[in-house]
């Protein structure tokens, strides 16, 4: 259990790995036809996102699917009346052999975005792990984690430590479903992590954005015009526009988003680092 | 590197090694009773959570060598709650002054060595002057840089003079019965290991005991107060000051002492009628307001840990005071 994590080859602060699972897209998505319009609830974190988020549980506090709030004791998580008719769906989840509180279909339109934050509560220190299994995505989805971007394909099973910073922009033309499981630590879930370290090549790409605003950002350093710009704006979002706005005039395409992670970032060393009093 | 307008705040660590944080203030002149007010405010805007710029020594000290800052032309160390933020309004009144108050960067420097075991003690003296010049970047044309040190930087004196040895000093104390008045009213974060850790104030961690944090307190000041009467009595550029010669001592004696004007005394005076630590309050006399409320339990702290360094402390300014006047009159 817990314990096992401190004599293990897995570091408590992992940031993500591939899963050595594959399962047939086809059949997780055929799942999804077996679900009504209706059965999907807005999700409840509604001060995060712009455009629809939602979902619909497969496992849920009490088996009931509309509860899709992933809080609780293991012993309180049933399957739901859903988990029997997405067969598919849910010999995906039986394949982790782990004690499971909720698992859900958490979906993104099209032309939706989560904007970024951090789940503090979810942690291999805190002996839950999430893993995620994509039901149907886009190559127009740009899922953002500590900076880095990360495609997950169709199929294919991911740890992610989402106590990180992280974002999702679904820029594309369809919904993106994900398969998402919430478990709790055991010896196989460990196993399972360091397989994955070991046996799997996770990617992760470098943000063309970051680039851009690391550059535009020496320029701001020495150049004392666009300070005296910058440097009164006192609200964050006018002050973020402003940014992208002067990064735009001097031939440099930043995006609020990356904008916005790098003032997380710096803010969050800023008290980390601590002031002393 | 252009750094114009760029002071720094503070010593960051990364990857193990020290790297200086630096924040834009233009020409905003430090003029908060403590120069952490003004970061606190600045840090509202922000601009500077996502452009705060980071360097190695080698581009702190390259840079002040191209752009030398305002000399170091006074520093005051004291026994904390008896007078020295006064003394620093009263400094930043003069318009071509800058005054950092108990900066966190210079005070970083100074603790270098306990995160950073293997640093010399020459490579410390070159971030000191280093630091000590970028905080007295000239952003208005300013001409003088002051420091007013935290309490207990004292211990460090012998670093600063390492660094700056032809700068003046003062050490300025008070009636302990007062200053621990003070200090048990609202407590220095000193008196917490965790922000002040007890080796900076020559103490040790088993020191420090929650039941009994007067006792720490008034051993930690006891130290300082000696650290204070040994380095006026060993080195040389230092003045006693006793907050009850405030603040007519800083227009004669400190006014030579600091390389200050006739000129500048209007200003001073000004300064001198504000609540140091409250701008827009009036400062007023509470000394005897503070012995009144003194309970027995911390008169007889004071007796045991304080008094007898102060009575060498008030011995000791007595004598130089004499030995000043007798070679005035001769």
């Amino acid at each position: 259990m817990r314990g096992g994590l401190e004599n293990n080859v897995v570091p408590t602060n992992l940031q993500w790995t591939r899963l050595p699972f594959f399962f047939d897209p086809a059949g997780l998505r055929a799942d999804l036809e077996c679900i009504e319009a209706s059965e999907w609830i807005a999700h409840f974190n509604q001060q995060d996102y712009e455009g629809e988020w939602s979902s619909v549980a497969l496992r849920a506090r009490g088996g009931r699917a509309n509860d899709i709030v992933p809080m609780g004791g293991v012993e309180e998580f049933e399957d739901t009346p859903l988990a029997s008719r997405c067969p598919h769906l849910k010999a995906a989840t039986d394949a982790f052999e782990l004690p499971k509180k909720s698992v859900r279909l958490l979906r993104l339109h099209a032309g939706s975005k989560v904007r970024e934050h951090r789940d503090r509560d979810l942690g291999l220190d805190r002996g839950e792990l999430r893993i995620h299994v994509p039901v149907a995505t886009n190559d127009e989805v740009e899922f953002v984690v500590a900076n880095r971007r990360l495609v997950l394909r169709e199929g294919e099973a991911w740890y992610i430590d989402f106590s990180q910073p992280h974002r999702i922009d679904n820029r594309g033309t369809s919904d993106r479903i994900h398969l998402v499981i919430d478990g709790v630590v055991n010896d196989w879930a460990l196993n399972l992590l360091e397989r994955g370290l070991s046996e799997m090549v996770t990617e992760t790409f470098q943000l063309a954005g970051v680039e851009s605003f690391r550059q535009f950002r020496e320029i701001v350093f020495e150049d004392a015009e666009l300070q005296g710009e910058l440097l009164p704006v006192a609200d964050r979002a006018q002050f973020v526009d402003a940014v992208v706005a002067a990064g735009a005039r001097r031939g440099y395409a930043l995006e609020a988003a990356v904008v916005e992670s790098e003032w997380n970032q710096r803010h969050r060393e800023w008290i980390e680092q601590g002031m002393r009093l | 590197m252009n750094l114009r307008g760029w002071i720094p705040v503070r010593i960051a660590w990364r990857a193990s090694a020290p790297r200086v944080e630096w924040m834009l203030l233009g020409s905003e002149r430090l003029l908060d009773p403590f120069f952490r007010e003004t970061l606190q405010r600045q840090m509202m805007k922000p601009f500077h959570q996502l452009f705060r710029r980071e360097t190695g020594l080698e581009e702190m000290e390259a840079w002040t060598e191209a752009e030398p800052g305002a000399p170091l032309k006074g520093i005051v160390y004291h026994m904390s709650r008896c007078g020295s933020t006064l003394i620093g309004q009263q400094l930043g009144a003069i318009e071509r002054n800058i005054v950092a108050s108990e900066p966190a960067s210079i005070d970083d420097v100074l603790q270098l060595p306990l995160k950073h075991p293997g640093l010399g003690r020459a490579e410390q003296v070159r971030w000191l002057r280093a630091m000590v010049g970028a905080l007295g970047q000239r952003r208005n044309g300013e001409d003088a840089l002051y420091l007013k040190a935290d309490c207990w930087q004292v211990h460090d004196l012998d670093l600063m003079r390492e660094a700056f040895p032809e700068t003046p000093w003062i050490f300025l104390y008070r009636d302990p019965v007062e200053v621990m008045v003070s200090q048990m009213r609202s407590p220095a974060a000193w008196t917490v290991p965790s922000i002040v850790h007890p080796q900076r104030l020559r103490m040790e961690m088993s020191d420090w005991d929650p039941r009994e944090l007067d006792v720490y307190r008034a051993r930690a000041l006891a130290k300082i107060c000696a650290a204070g009467l040994r380095a006026v009595q060993q080195t040389e550029g230092g003045l006693l000051v006793n907050y009850n010669e405030l603040p007519e001592a800083m227009y004669d004696r400190m006014l030579m002492h600091f390389d200050l004007r006739e000129a500048d005394l209007a200003a001073m005076q000004k300064a001198a009628l504000q609540n140091a630590k409250a701008p827009g309050a009036r400062f007023t006399e509470d000394a005897s307001q503070k012995q009144a409320t003194a309970s027995e339990r911390l008169r007889a702290v004071v007796a045991e840990h304080l008094l007898p360094v102060y009575m060498q402390l008030e011995a000791e300014r007595a004598a130089r005071m004499e030995g000043a006047d007798t070679r005035v009159s001769a």
